[in-house]
């Protein structure tokens, strides 16, 4: 089933990287944006989540601290890396067992040709109400993030390699000459 | 170089005022205040007596819903939080610890003064407001794209409050009282 999956999952990879895709559903405004980009982690609690499109934009976690840099705004934004789930899915993935820590787990069956399962935050603080993942042959293919707004955001993987040689400057942030840095 | 945004419709000039328009705007706002910084991902609709912000996190999860219209301001946080005010500017300094000068920004993101009180602007060679000074804040103007006069990237100062606003796309709208039917 999907725990299993799990479990599996992060046992087997060290390290990993994908390309994604990212869509919010029931999304209102007239553009429902479309992001994609590129995920490196390295277990434990290191990884790099960058957004290419619709802009720059990179969230960093360097095992201490969450680094969000966005290009256009020019800002760096810097917090303890424990208030990071709600923002990167990637902090969810790169801990060891941060998963069974934050959520509880329940399977869900097999659907579209995946093994699903369904994870509830433990914390009533979390931006999210409810995190599905989806697996097949023990690889994550999709995530999907449903808000305290009944918005779902659905992360799909693809390409995903495991166990990669990542360097390890990959997974700390150097702020950009003249951005503003914010720590809290 | 930093994006310049998508614009349908066109910016209200001076004499077809602010209060004519209605608006959506997407983009991302960042802000430094004495706790730290905050950064989201914004979109804001604007009709003459009601304004609109949801502020979303990168993954375009919903974090919050301002809402202001003549009765008052209201956030919600989702799952049934909801909290009011008088005004924005209270509603978001008690609750986000920041104040959004809302009421400003409806001018201010047209790069034209709010009617309440004075104001100093200054222009670049194509008549564009790049700086002006309104109630304590400084607010700069960038990345206006060549052909239209809405600005693409806001930095508002008021010590020891920053807030950086890029604007990803606009639609803007006239909207003559005389046809607004409801």
């Amino acid at each position: 089933g999907g725990i299993e999956q799990l479990k599996a999952f992060v046992a087997g990879s060290d390290s990993l990287q994908a390309d994604f895709t990212q869509q919010v559903t029931g999304q209102r405004a007239a553009n429902s944006q479309q992001a994609s980009g590129h995920v490196m982690i390295q277990r434990p609690g290191k990884f790099r989540w960058t957004y290419t499109k619709p802009y720059d934009q990179v969230i960093v976690g360097d095992g201490q601290k969450l680094w969000l840099y966005d290009k256009d705004i020019e800002q760096v934004t810097v917090k303890k890396l424990d208030q990071a789930l709600g923002s990167s899915p990637a902090a969810l993935l790169a801990g060891s067992n941060d998963i069974e820590k934050a959520y509880v787990l329940k399977d869900a069956g097999s659907k579209d040709g995946l093994d699903w399962l369904d994870a509830k935050p433990k914390s009533s603080e979390s931006t999210f109400q409810s995190v599905k993942m989806g697996f097949a042959k023990n690889e994550l293919v999709v995530m999907e993030l449903k808000d305290n707004f009944g918005q779902t955001t659905v992360i799909r993987f693809n390409k995903l390699e495991r166990n990669p040689k990542l360097s390890a400057d990959q997974f700390k942030f150097v702020p950009p000459k003249g951005v503003d840095v914010i720590s809290e | 170089c930093s994006s310049v945004p998508v614009i349908n419709g066109n910016a209200p000039t001076q004499s077809s005022s602010v209060t004519q328009t209605a608006f959506e705007l997407v983009g991302r706002l960042g802000v430094r205040y004495e706790k730290g910084g905050q950064h989201g991902n914004v979109s804001w609709r604007h009709q003459p007596d009601m304004d609109e912000v949801e502020m979303r996190s990168p993954l375009g999860s919903i974090v919050a819903k301002l809402r202001v219209d003549t009765q008052g301001a209201m956030i919600d946080f989702g799952e049934g939080r909801i909290e009011h005010a008088p005004d924005v500017e209270t509603l978001t300094k008690t609750l986000l610890g920041w104040e959004l000068p809302l009421t400003g920004l409806r001018y201010w993101v047209f790069a034209q003064p709010a009617p309440t009180s004075p104001a100093q602007t200054e222009k670049d060679p194509q008549g564009r407001v790049t700086q002006l000074e309104q109630a304590g804040w400084v607010i700069e103007y960038a990345n206006y794209p060549d052909n239209q006069s809405l600005p693409g990237k806001i930095i508002m100062r008021r010590t020891p409050l920053e807030i950086r606003l890029v604007v990803d796309t606009w639609s803007v709208q006239h909207v003559d009282s005389t046809q607004t039917r409801f």
